[in-house]
């Protein structure tokens, strides 16, 4: 067993493809201890401080541990061929959606129910089920022609439908956007026709502001400071109170944002976060801590991260032969890429605040594993896939 | 196909990139500056620094209201409500202190902990009734029911900080509301849910239970403030008044602000310490605030009450800049009191052996009495006394019984907020009427029959008629005030005519609040002018002694009186030593007619005939006027009984020294009977203080 994992690395090192991901993770996971250690305040003796962060918890430290657990996670998924995730997906998104289901029953914690509680370890299937949800979608569409009809859309529709309302019923409207997105980003990978993924976007697009409705109260308000800061920032009244009330953690994480200037280390924006004035800083805006200590250049450094992990992927989709494999990377590389934007729109008053993290640097041991999880799936197939010049794959290698 | 689709898609995901970095070029490069300045004011910290309140001080600058440093107790809001998070705040906090490092071993223990920390603040209210007397507990009960009534009052306060909070939550939540009216194209109209708990900076404050504990209990509690979390000792001031029950009236007392009142100048409400920029009106009141309720410490509200300071606390870096607004703490305020005469006057009218308590039926020992001095020249009030009257500092304590005692009202200031038929002290001012009209001249005869109509024997009679059967016989003007021949004073009333008298008493300042600044003076009252001419003489006849729909506070008594010595120059009576004199010329009494008229005020303390003659012989002469008014008014018994009672108001207006006056004084005893029998002995006792603390020349 130990060998084999030695010949997979041996083997990962010298497939090119695999690099640039190796470098983005590996560069994220790096940025994300140094924001981490920034963003673990001093507030000591467990005070809770004024934006409601427990000071005294050195999270760079304990996201270390997620990341060493990530690691396992990625050499475990490397073992096994990428085609039994795809043979495993129904069974994985049955046991998936029963936990879905499941978690709606425990007790809500930040108004929410998101998360089993285990002795002390929290799990969040909502994380899980972003994985299983691609990799089911994946292997659904793998070889279905059909799709190009309006018919055949109907089905990957509900595959996501099922999911996505059971996740938004928690509620966690953030993670519940990423399931059209992505099921959107590999239908077009899959080779849906473009004017029916354009007619499907635009019933979205008008059947909006009739879900806006449907909506709880709070991601309406949510929705609503939105427009303020867009359409408003000029209106010093109307500012004030968004400044004082919803809006607050938007504004508090571009302030901190901004101040980072161009080459970062803004003084004002280390003061907020260090008082603990920036909501979330370690976990949902985390990137503002990043732009605030490295100013422009870290924070478009690390946008550029996130591209290079979605070029990585797709170069690795456009080289794989086999369906299943190439339409899982597209839809892994996606689900991280718009996860990051999202998230980064968010915290520059761009998007509504939705409780979405960045991935591979916010804290939180769930998401970290997720995003190494998917990592791992594309290093797998990166490593295993029958490329169009050799037809030949690992594991007939192997075999 | 697949690799153009995959073309696609990095297209549309890098052109969202490309948007996002737009903006992030906006905000960080060309925006930095700006936003850098918000991130400095939002690290700024705000803080509010105490002020305190102006002492009020007599015209020698004895104090006789003042700030005295205090500890209140106080309870955490978070704790009398039990906040879950904050229980376990302290818990763990208290784990840490215990050396429990482990953080799954702190898990552990937590729920035990948790436990224990709201047990001990559910025990704060019986600390807090072990530790000190309240007001309103009942004195002399058993200790388990005094501990019983304690918790009561302890759990209505709570109620009350409650209370407090919503309305306060309630305010931010209408303010809110009000402001978003102002830009009608705001969309986010509702912006704010009423039903999210908007946090104030008052949900993590202290709030006060039981203010200026006692030192003992300080001491004690000292050592147990570790075991009852939440419980908290603020440095306070407490009002303190070192005179006590003297001037009671005139001083006034501190109440809480009410909900109207912070609500109109809340200084802000902005979140603690993140956004406020801004320190808001320093002037303004916070719901815990206090004001003044009635007397001077109202009046002079303004004077009295300072302004809160700012500190601004701005962190750059490492360095920290503090840019403060010192409190401007309140003036101090002067009065026109002599406490000292005060002091002697209180004390005197209520001590039972010096016998001016009796009224006119002996049985009946009414303290329902005013006096006051003030000088002649400039209406500076010297002395003003009212009783009953009660010690300032066990207001708060009382407050209640005192609001509903109907029999005594105590907290009513009867000198200027209480009105009397004047009666017969009214008689020298239409006098002054008479003769500055040419009504009459100081030798014009008028007889006294007894009853002013022949043929009506039983209507407008003289008090010695009724009393006695005699009759003044006829009489010259000073006879007539010296003996207050009603029949005298009828005939004048009647030529002067209503609309002429009713002008006249307007001039003396009757009908009309005199402006001493107090917010409780109200203004007497004045009939209208009636255009029936049979009617308008009856009551011009009747308003002629100061009877009818007349009615003045003892104050404007005093000040009319003060009006004529000085012939027609009236001049606004003043509490406020630094006031501006505030005087007008309403009429002109020639030097001649008013010999004449203080004359008459003379002789009825020094004539023979002199209705004060037996009780004012002082070795200093005073002048002045007895009046016996008929008064109806509601009585209500002890057992809360109520009827109506008619008898008369005993009154003496006069000054001193009669020949050079220079003190005016008013006395009024509520159903006192014969003016010199019941009001004149107190204003001997204000002549023999005056004369004690050297204001009048002693004489041996």
């Amino acid at each position: 067993m130990l060998k084999r994992l030695q010949e997979i690395l041996c083997r990962l090192l010298t497939t090119h493809v695999a690099w640039p991901v190796l470098l983005a993770v590996s560069l994220l996971c790096t940025v994300s201890i140094l924001a981490l250690h920034l963003a673990s305040v001093s507030g000591g003796g467990g005070a809770v401080n004024a934006a409601g962060n427990v000071g005294g918890v050195d999270y760079a430290a304990l996201q270390l541990r997620h990341i060493a657990l990530g690691i396992l996670a990625i050499m475990l998924i490397l073992l096994i061929h990428y085609e039994w995730f795809g043979r495993l997906a129904y069974i994985f998104m049955g046991i998936v959606i029963a936990l879905l289901a499941l978690v709606l029953y425990t007790p809500a914690s930040h108004g929410s129910s998101r998360w089993f509680t285990i002795g002390s370890l929290q799990l969040q299937p909502s994380e899980m089920a972003k994985i299983a949800f691609v990799l089911t979608v994946a292997w659904f569409l793998r070889y279905r022609r059909n799709i190009r009809q309006t018919s055949g859309l109907i089905c990957p529709f509900f595959i996501m439908v099922v999911p996505c309302a059971l996740v938004l019923k928690e509620p966690d409207l953030g993670t519940a956007l990423l399931f059209p997105l992505v099921l959107y980003a590999m239908l077009i990978a899959a080779g849906a026709r473009i004017r029916h993924l354009l007619l499907v976007g635009l019933l979205a697009l008008v059947m909006l502001p009739g879900a806006y409705f449907l909506l709880h109260d709070y991601q309406k308000t949510r929705i609503r400071s939105l427009y303020v800061q867009v359409f408003q920032h000029d209106d010093p009244v109307a500012m004030k109170r968004h400044r004082q009330s919803f809006g607050y953690q938007a504004y508090a994480s571009m302030t901190a944002i901004a101040s980072g200037g161009t080459t970062g280390h803004g003084a004002q924006g280390a003061d907020l976060i260090r008082r603990g004035l920036l909501p979330e800083a370690h976990t949902d805006c985390v990137y503002a801590v990043v732009g605030s200590q490295w100013g422009f250049i870290g924070s478009v450094g690390v946008l550029l991260l996130y591209l290079a992990f979605l070029g990585a992927g797709m170069e690795i989709a456009s080289s794989t032969k086999d369906p299943f494999g190439r339409l899982t990377a597209v839809g892994i590389v996606t689900l991280v890429t718009f996860q990051g934007m999202i998230n980064i729109a968010m915290t520059i008053g761009m998007g509504p605040v939705v409780g979405i993290a960045l991935p591979f640097i916010s804290y939180g041991g769930s998401s970290m594993v997720t995003n190494m999880v998917a990592a791992g799936i594309l290093l797998n197939i990166s490593l295993r896939r029958r490329t169009k010049t050799t037809g030949l794959s690992m594991h007939h290698a192997a075999a | 196909m697949f690799a153009r689709r995959l073309v696609i898609l990095l297209v549309l995901l890098s052109s969202g990139a490309v948007i996002l970095i737009g903006r992030l070029a906006q905000l960080q490069i060309l925006q930095a500056d700006a936003w850098r300045a918000q991130a400095q004011a939002m690290v700024n910290r705000h803080s509010i620094i105490e002020t305190s309140r102006g002492a009020i001080r007599d015209r020698y600058g004895r104090v006789l209201a003042q700030d005295i440093p205090c500890y209140n107790l106080a309870i955490d809001y978070r704790a009398m409500n039990m906040d879950d998070p904050w229980i376990e705040d302290v818990a763990v906090n208290r784990l840490k202190t215990a050396g429990v490092k482990d953080r799954r071993e702190r898990l552990k223990q937590l729920p035990n902990a948790k436990a224990q920390v709201a047990s001990q603040i559910e025990n704060i209210p019986t600390l807090l009734a072990r530790l000190c007397s309240l007001p309103g507990e009942s004195t002399g009960a058993s200790p388990d029911e005094i501990t019983r009534q304690r918790l009561e009052i302890i759990r209505e306060r709570y109620e009350s900080i409650r209370e407090r909070m919503d309305a306060l939550r309630q305010t931010q939540w209408t303010i809110r509301r009000y402001d978003r009216a102002t830009d009608a194209q705001n969309i986010a109209n509702d912006l704010i849910d009423p039903d999210a708990s908007v946090k104030l900076r008052e949900d993590f404050a202290a709030h006060t239970i039981i203010p200026a504990v006692p030192d003992s209990a300080v001491f004690q509690l000292d050592k147990e403030l570790d075991n009852y979390p939440g419980l908290k000792r603020i440095d306070a001031k407490h009002r303190v008044y070192p005179y006590g029950r003297v001037a009671a009236h005139v001083i006034g007392v501190l109440r809480p602000v009410s909900k109207p009142e912070y609500e109109s100048t809340l200084p802000h409400f902005d979140r603690p310490g993140l956004l406020n920029d801004d320190p808001g009106n320093l002037r303004g009141y916070l719901p815990s605030d206090d004001i003044g309720a009635f007397g001077v410490e109202a009046m002079a509200e303004n004077k009295l009450r300072g302004a809160r300071g700012s500190r601004l606390v701005e962190v750059g870096g490492s360095e920290v800049q503090e840019q403060r607004q010192n409190p401007a703490p309140g003036q101090d305020v002067r009065l026109t009191l002599d406490v000292e005469l005060q002091k002697q006057l209180t004390d005197a009218f209520l001590d039972p052996k010096r016998n001016l308590l009796k009224g006119q039926d002996p049985a009946d020992l009414s303290d329902h009495q005013v006096a006051l001095v003030i000088l002649a020249m400039d209406g500076q009030v010297l002395a003003l006394i009212t009783t009953p009257t009660n010690d300032l500092n066990t207001y708060r304590e009382h407050i209640r019984e005192w609001l509903v005692d109907e029999t005594n009202r105590p907290l009513l200031n009867r000198a200027v907020a209480s009105v009397y038929p004047p009666g017969s002290i009214v008689k020298p001012l239409v006098a002054a009427a008479a003769l500055t009209e040419h009504v009459t001249t100081p030798q014009d005869l008028v007889v006294c029959h007894g009853y002013l109509f022949p043929n009506q024997p039983n209507h407008f009679r003289c008090s010695i008629y009724s009393e006695t059967g005699n009759t003044h016989g006829p009489m010259r003007m000073e006879a007539a005030l010296e003996a207050s021949c009603n029949i005298y004073f009828y005939t004048m009333g009647g030529r002067l005519g209503l609309e002429r008298l009713i002008h006249w008493y307007t001039d003396f300042g009757l009908g009309a609040a005199t402006g001493i600044g107090l917010a409780e003076e109200t203004s007497g009252s004045l009939p209208h002018n009636i255009s029936d001419v049979d009617r308008a003489r009856r009551e011009a006849i009747f308003l002629g002694i100061g009877q009818g729909e007349i009615s003045t506070t003892p104050l404007q008594m005093a000040n009319a009186y003060a009006t004529l010595l000085r012939g027609g120059l009236a001049i606004t009576p003043r509490l406020l030593l630094d006031a501006p004199v505030k005087q007008e010329q309403r009429f002109n009494l020639s030097p001649e007619d008013q010999v004449t008229v203080r004359r008459g005020m003379e002789l009825v303390v020094a004539g023979d005939m002199g209705t004060a003659r037996k009780v004012l012989r002082t070795r200093i002469s005073i002048a002045g006027k007895t009046g016996s008014a008929t008064a109806r008014r509601y009585v209500i018994a002890p057992d809360g009984t109520r009827t109506v009672k008619q008898d008369s108001d005993a009154w003496f207006v006069g000054y001193v020294p009669a020949d050079r006056p220079r003190f005016v004084i008013a006395a009024l005893k509520e159903f006192g009977g014969h003016g010199g029998t019941s009001a004149a002995p107190l204003v001997k006792e204000a002549v023999l203080a005056l004369e004690r603390l050297g204001y009048l020349p002693k004489l041996d």
